[in-house]
């Protein structure tokens, strides 16, 4: 069924197109009536369960955001790095300025694009190895520069105690009531929603000219750019959405743990958001949710191994790499109906 | 409508390009012929702003483009084809012409992501387009089949397609006839020759002679980088720099 997420529908006549777009949605509400209401009624009195879907929705998000630089063909190892820029937004404006989280949360996601920007442009004409190895050190840079500034961050030392997100209100309507202590129900329907709204975003994005563009970045830039593509702007673009993803995330999992350390993010999340990509399939916006959802519940059920844990997940893991190079999904899409290529 | 003036082109000590001039009217077939590193290619680069000249200007239609950069010059109205078979690999072909369309998409980045209704009619106007392309090319019935799955000849007609969906006044063929047999050489002759009915103005940077001499209307010959001879067909058939520098004693291969 997820195969219709990345169908080229922009060459079918109107009516097939808007057929071609319900499978997508329809996909959309699946996952969420699974996830808003299935999840909670089968597990929601097991909160180590819930906070593990709740990390893996998040997670998934972010992770939408390297799948969109693999969409321009770049490895993004940034992404932890522009997390952490996230995390360190809100907890800073929160705990100092006792900003509301509900405006933190996209301010931090803009933020991270805005750093993203004006990294991403210079950093973005690099391609291949030297792009994902400049990528990996920024990572590491945004977690030194946050512990070389104690008077901002507080160092080693972190921000703790993050008030938990307040009440959000509209012309004196309430909309999201203050979360309260110890309930694991809100974050994990703030992460659902997100994730959910993450993912939406990306469809649109993708099966949009923009999508097709990104793509066109990824196969030859060189024949892009004769077509008029200013090719600069488009990765830029990609890019800082991707930061965005970064930056939102970050802000979420920080005021999740209700705390903020320079190693909250490192350059193995950003590993991590990267094989969540690979392992769910880098042809499908929803590849990285897959992905995320396959690894981290794998991790979970293989717990009673105890310490053969990692290694058992790690065998797993290149077994599934080795006989699926191009994720789970791309079975899905063999399974389906050929190629178009039989045509030719 | 295009003029080159003084193009010189230095890559450390090898001088690629060196002093070209030429103009060239619109609605005329020009081909640049030269042997193998003459800087045929680097000319085309210098022309489409992939590369920028050390002197010497190129201005089309009155304006100086020289090295404004590939996409400003392509939205001027010049757009290029590539040697190799270069394409979207993963594309079917409908998908890359329409892509082509790109420069004249007016909706903002915004519009694209929530289909604008100017968005949507960019769509509809690339769609048409890109039908109508593919419909001068004879490609419409290969529309869904995937850029890589595509045979030889029929890429470097995708690179064509791609090229003129992007409606250039002025497009740049590099090597279009390399690797196609006699029979699909003939088509690409009448390609060319319709592209040009169309409004187009083709430039060829070409080695097979005998389509060269049957398309071209005036031939610019390139040696070493520089210009050493410029006329019609039958003048460069007579030239006996040409023959000296460029063809050597296989002399009999320009008749046709």
């Amino acid at each position: 069924m997820q195969k219709t997420i990345s169908m080229p529908n922009v060459n079918l006549p109107q009516s097939e197109q808007r057929s071609s777009a319900l499978k997508p949605i329809g996909l959309g509400l699946l996952i969420a009536a699974a996830y808003f209401i299935a999840i909670p009624l089968v597990f929601g009195a097991n909160g180590y369960l819930l906070n593990v879907f709740t990390t893996m929705a998040a997670v998934s998000f972010i992770s939408f955001g390297v799948w969109l630089t693999f969409a321009i063909g770049r490895i993004n190892l940034a992404q932890a790095g522009f997390a952490l820029i996230g995390a360190y937004v809100t907890a800073i404006l929160v705990s100092r300025l006792g900003v509301s989280f509900w405006i933190c949360l996209p301010l931090s996601g803009a933020v991270a694009a805005l750093l993203g920007g004006l990294i991403g442009w210079p950093v973005l004409r690099l391609k291949g190895v030297y792009f994902a190895m400049i990528t990996l050190c920024i990572t590491e840079a945004c977690r030194l520069t946050a512990l070389s500034f104690p008077a901002l961050t507080r160092g080693a030392q972190g921000i703790v105690d993050l008030p938990l997100p307040g009440e959000l209100s509209l012309f004196g309507l309430t909309i999201i009531p203050a979360f309260e202590k110890g309930a694991r129900l809100p974050f994990f329907y703030l992460a659902g929603t997100l994730m959910l709204l993450g993912l939406g975003f990306m469809w649109l994005l993708d099966t949009s000219r923009v999508g097709a563009v990104f793509r066109s970045l990824r196969q030859n830039e060189d024949l892009a750019s004769s077509l008029g593509i200013n090719v600069a702007k488009y990765r830029v673009v990609a890019f800082m959405v991707s930061c965005f993803y970064a930056g939102v995330g970050g802000a979420f999992f920080a005021t999740l743990q209700q705390n903020v350390y320079p190693t909250t993010f490192q350059v193995l999340d950003s590993v991590y958001f990267m094989v969540y990509c690979f392992v769910g399939g880098l042809e499908f916006v929803i590849g990285p949710l897959v992905g995320a959802l396959v690894m981290m519940s794998s991790f979970e059920l293989l717990h009673e191994f105890q310490r053969y844990q990692t290694v058992i997940f790690s065998g797993l893991m290149i077994l599934c790499i080795l006989l699926m190079p191009n994720g789970i999904l791309s079975v899905v899409k063999r399974s389906g109906k050929p190629e178009e290529a039989t045509n030719a | 409508m295009l003029e080159v003036r003084g193009l010189t082109k230095i890559f450390g000590g090898l001088t690629a390009v060196k002093d070209l001039n030429f103009t060239l009217d619109a609605g005329e077939i020009l081909s640049i012929i030269g042997p193998n590193g003459a800087g045929k290619s680097t000319c085309f680069k210098l022309i489409a702003s992939f590369l920028t000249p050390t002197t010497g200007t190129v201005r089309f239609n009155g304006k100086d483009i020289t090295g404004i950069g590939p996409h400003a010059v392509a939205r001027h109205g010049i757009v290029r084809t590539f040697q190799e078979n270069t394409s979207f690999q993963d594309m079917t072909v409908r998908e890359a012409v329409l892509l082509g369309y790109q420069k004249d998409c007016k909706a903002s980045l915004a519009g694209m992501i929530f289909r604008s209704p100017r968005a949507r009619r960019d769509e509809r106007e690339a769609g048409d387009y890109a039908d109508h392309v593919l419909d001068m090319l004879g490609m419409t019935g290969l529309a869904n089949t995937v850029s890589a799955a595509l045979p030889h000849g029929m890429l470097r007609n995708l690179g064509i397609a791609v090229a003129l969906a992007a409606r250039p006044k002025l497009i740049l063929l590099d090597e279009p006839f390399a690797g196609l047999n006699s029979d699909e050489t003939k088509r690409g002759v009448e390609l060319i020759r319709k592209i040009r009915d169309e409004g187009v103005t083709p430039i060829l940077v070409e080695h097979d002679m005998t389509a060269v001499m049957s398309v071209s209307e005036r031939i610019v010959v390139v040696s070493f980088g520089s210009k050493i001879a410029e006329g019609t067909p039958a003048e460069i058939q007579q030239n006996e720099k040409v023959i000296e520098a460029y063809l050597g004693a296989e002399d009999t291969e320009i008749g046709l």
